[in-house]
């Protein structure tokens, strides 16, 4: 066990119940993540990436289960042993989440000035007028121009860049110690999504804060984080850091994606390399590896039993039976 | 992922699963569907053979067994001048069925049209369309029933028109609800980028995408109109008799409600359980739809 | 260019908003595609694309300009007219879900672009409607019979573009056709469409925000800013040595796949200003790293750059050597 990890997951496993049956989104998903540093979680659909985020702060609606024995140890302490008064003073004030679309998170019909301060007022106990200054203090530290008018206005009239500024006033205000930013750009425009991901990136060295980043894009997995995880049909299927996974990728899932993406340096009009077949749902019990159907490497043991999580070096984890060799 | 609910936690200590589990289907719910739909059939059957059943005819007086509860020659009993009420109820069912099922029929047809018309043309088209569907729906809908089948004259066949064309507007507005974010769908688009008339597309492209709908509120409405025709024939002003109606016989065996009430109780119960019955499968069909357009994420 | 597939001249898209204000969303714009090639429209909320997609589309009216299909202008036709000429320009959308009736079956789906324009004859459609899903990768045998439902995100833009390319068109309008799909499922789709442009040699107006597929696809890029276009060129000129400020930002902007890539970022003062509060000279200049005093006053023309090469900039970046 890592003595500088924040958070450790262990033996994590989610299924929903739906009607067409037990829908596993997470499966014996182990993470740690050390204080300080940024984790990307990759994944597309179906990969379970926002089913992980969602359950380190039991966000999961009533049919979900999560697996006997598993564990999320933040800063030693299980959170999915925590009763619910427990869990809520976590929540907002220890780990804090961004989510894709700002407009979930803020109140159409309340003022930005008065959604800051609740949290303020709630969870530190400050009183009305230095939790209403501390909003305006907030709303100047993520950039927010004129930040006295801007807390008098409502959601509708900030733009969409803006107003996820001030959803991540909202989850800082109580100075966390981890924040969870789940596609926090994915539906802004590209130069608003760059100076949001530095936003984060000042926030987080001027706090210390951890941060996990959910995405698809790999680029902006490449820019900002430390560590990558790469999540394919609920598991985690590579977990290294940054520049490991870009340059010795071991299992092939991650190869085949980073070669399906388009690139600037590409020359015009390439073919690009698909990965046939899409990404699964996996219903029912999952033995196997879940790429074994698109895999160029699948041998008998593929589909046969699901791999383990193994490292050649420390660090680097791959679940695979017949991984890349190192560069 | 949707509701963002913390799910209650089973105890002090660990809790397990951290969730309920799914709500299943009972067994509850699926015998009420079936009982609904069994009872309706009954009834559509009854009313279809009315004729041939082994009863004797809705209007012969058999003195003798006036006011009679259940018996071997009345199953049903008899209302206050020895007519069978099992035979008056299963020509009554006739009248109520041909309304709950052409009055609605009209409703839907007319609301249909209007309502996409409303919604895909803009323009004084429109204002006219609503404005008229709003003036109809604030009038006291009874009241109209009542006035138009003054003026025509009560029968059958006026009663059914009166209702349906109180039951346009509901339709309309429904229709226009449900057309509207159909339009600007990429599919309408589409067809219009292909050169599809106007005509084409309400026609081949939305309709279709709103039949659950309408069908599902036209079954409400069904039962709804079983209500008013009672509601007419109680008043006097529906069905004449000497036809039977169920509305008629609830209101001939009034006058004698505290000592034989069941003249009134039992056709009372019948256009109670046939309302019902509609209402539970009107309920269940608009849940599979809600759910289909729901969708899983 | 009579010759041109499109050739739309100076668009002007106007919207009334309430109390007498007008938003102009698209201010006098200009381009042409010609057969066979490939035109990017790149840019961010707010610059217009999807209102010009609209309007040549006339899906939506537009005030002034002339967009031209093979030299003939479509707002002068009549509506017959109109229809007769649709078949040669066709569009596929972004949410290749919604792009689809659900009620429909896949069969009906193909079919329905020929029944509409008079061309279903029972033999010959049944064999067009197999080619186009072949083209697209789709096997026919598995799809015809199917609802949209069945079908993923991917399989479902493929379809929409074997619907587009039944009725033998010369040029594709493409909003956004990628951006809504799985990272892995892109490729694919992508794939397809620079297939179709080398087989079929069809025209592509290819709308998008996503610079990286750009590179993939267009042989030309036009960049717009609110409502105009600030550079135009060939893309691997406008991607390698962007001459607008705007363009340079904007390269700089996108997050690149590689960890070791050092890219000096250009950054820009505030957000994009409302389409509403455009005063005079250039629009970019509020924002630009470059403006001066003359970006004030005079709004800059696109201006030849050469090769080919067009630039709205008082100071466009010199290109190094």
């Amino acid at each position: 066990m890592n003595a500088e990890a924040i958070l450790q997951v262990r033996g994590l496993g989610v299924d929903f119940a739906t009607a067409r049956g037990r829908l596993h989104a997470l499966d014996s998903v182990d993470l740690d993540v050390r204080r300080g540093s940024t984790l990307a979680v990759v994944g597309e659909s179906g990969s379970g990436k926002s089913v992980l985020s969602r359950t380190i702060l039991r966000l999961l609606p009533p049919s979900a289960t999560v697996a006997a024995g598993a564990r999320i140890l933040f800063d030693g302490e299980d959170l999915l042993a925590l009763d619910r008064a427990a869990i809520r003073s976590v929540r907002g004030r220890r780990i804090a989440m961004v989510f894709q679309d700002p407009m979930t998170a803020l109140n159409p019909v309340r003022t930005i000035g008065s959604q800051l301060s609740e949290g303020l007022r709630l969870h530190l106990g400050m009183k009305a007028a230095a939790a209403a200054d501390r909003a305006v203090e907030l709303l100047a530290t993520v950039g927010i121009a004129s930040p006295a008018r801007r807390a008098g206005q409502y959601p509708h009239q900030l733009s969409g860049g803006m107003r996820q500024r001030v959803v991540i006033a909202m989850a800082i205000a109580c100075e966390p110690e981890l924040l969870i930013a789940d596609e926090p750009t994915t539906a802004l425009d590209v130069t608003v999504q760059a100076d949001i991901l530095d936003l984060l990136a000042r926030l987080q060295a001027d706090r210390r804060m951890t941060m996990i980043l959910i995405t698809h894009d790999l680029g902006i997995a490449a820019g900002r984080a430390d560590e990558i995880a790469v999540m394919y049909a609920g598991r985690i299927v590579e977990k290294a850091p940054t520049r490991e996974i870009f340059r010795r990728s071991r299992m092939p899932y991650t190869a085949a994606l980073l070669r399906s993406i388009p690139r600037l340096d590409d020359p015009p009009h390439a073919r690009l390399s698909t990965i046939p077949g899409r990404p699964p749902v996996v219903f029912g019990n999952a033995q196997g590896c879940g790429f074994a159907p698109r895999c160029e490497r699948v041998g008998s043991a593929c589909t046969e039993r699901t791999p383990a999580m193994a490292a050649d070096e420390p660090g680097h984890d791959y679940r695979c039976w017949h991984p890349l060799e190192p560069v | 992922m949707s509701a963002i609910i913390d799910p209650p936690a089973a105890g002090a200590d660990r809790p397990e699963g951290l969730g309920t589990p799914p709500p299943q289907r009972r067994f509850g719910s699926f015998a009420r569907l079936w009982l609904s739909v069994a009872w309706v059939l009954l009834i559509f059957g009854v009313a279809l053979l009315a004729d041939w059943l082994p009863i004797p005819p809705p209007n012969s007086m058999d003195f003798a067994a006036a006011e009679q509860g259940p018996s071997k020659a009345h199953l049903l009993g008899a209302d206050l001048d020895g007519r069978d009420l099992l035979s008056r109820i299963a020509h009554g069912a006739r009248v109520s069925l041909t309304v709950s099922l052409v009055a609605p029929a009209i409703g839907l047809l007319g609301g249909s049209l209007l309502g996409l018309l409303a919604a895909y043309y803009a323009g004084a088209l429109r204002v006219v369309i609503l404005a008229v569907t709003d003036a109809m729906l604030a009038f006291p809908s009874l009241v109209f029933a009542l006035g138009l089948t003054a003026v025509l004259g009560p029968s059958l066949r006026n009663v059914t028109i009166a209702l349906g064309i109180m039951s346009i507007p509901a339709f309309a507005r429904i229709a226009r609800a449900n057309a509207l974010p159909l339009i600007g769908r990429e599919f309408v688009l589409a067809a219009r980028t292909a050169g599809a008339s106007d005509a084409y597309i309400m026609l081949r492209e939305i309709l279709p995408n709103m039949v659950m709908a309408l069908l599902t509120y036209a079954l409400t409405m069904m039962s709804i109109m079983i209500v008013a025709e009672g509601s007419l024939s109680f008043l006097g002003v529906g069905v004449r008799p000497p036809t039977p109606s169920w509305g008629g016989m609830i209101a001939e065996g009034r006058e004698a409600l505290e000592r034989v009430p069941h003249v009134s109780l039992i056709p009372a119960a019948v256009m109670f359980l046939t309302v019902l019955s509609l209402n539970l499968i009107g309920d269940h069909l608009r849940q599979r739809h809600e759910a289909k357009a729901g969708g899983l994420t | 260019m009579h010759d041109a597939t499109l050739d739309v001249e100076d668009l002007v898209v106007e919207y009334p908003l309430a109390g007498g204000q007008v938003l102009r969303a698209v201010d006098g714009v200009s381009f042409g595609v010609a057969a066979g090639e490939t035109l990017a429209l790149v840019g961010e909320s707010g610059c217009g694309k999807s209102s010009i997609v609209r309007a040549l589309m006339q899906l939506s009216p537009y005030s002034r300009g002339a967009v031209r299909i093979g030299g003939v202008d479509l707002a002068k036709l009549s509506v017959g007219e109109l229809k007769q000429l649709r078949p040669r320009f066709q569009m596929i959308f972004q949410d290749p879900i919604s792009s689809l009736n659900p009620r429909r079956r896949i069969r009906d789906i193909l079919e329905a672009p020929l029944r509409i324009n008079g061309r279903f004859d029972p033999a010959m459609s049944a064999q067009r409607i197999r080619e186009v899903l072949e083209l697209v990768g789709v096997d026919p045998a598995a799809a015809l019979e199917r609802y949209p439902h069945e079908f993923s995100g991917g399989q479902c833009q493929r379809i929409s573009i074997a619907r587009a390319l039944v009725l033998e068109p010369e040029l594709l309008v493409c909003d956004e056709p990628v951006s809504a799909l799985d990272v892995s499922v892109r490729a694919q789709v992508l794939n397809v469409l620079n297939d179709l442009r080398a087989r079929l040699g069809l025209s592509m107006l290819f709308i998008t925000h996503d610079l990286a597929v750009v590179r993939n696809v267009a042989d030309r890029i036009a960049v717009m800013y609110l409502g105009r276009i600030c550079e135009i060129g060939a893309a691997d000129k406008v991607l390698g040595q962007p001459a607008h400020p705007y363009t340079a930002c904007l390269l700089s902007a996108v997050p690149v796949a590689d960890p070791d890539a050092t890219i000096e970022r250009t950054r820009l003062a505030g957000e994009i200003p409302s389409p509403l509060g455009v005063g005079p000279g250039c629009r970019f200049r509020s924002r630009c790293p470059a403006a001066r005093e003359i970006c004030a006053r005079v709004e800059p023309e696109l201006a030849d750059a050469g090769a080919g090469r067009r630039v709205a900039c008082h100071f466009p970046i010199a290109a190094e050597h």
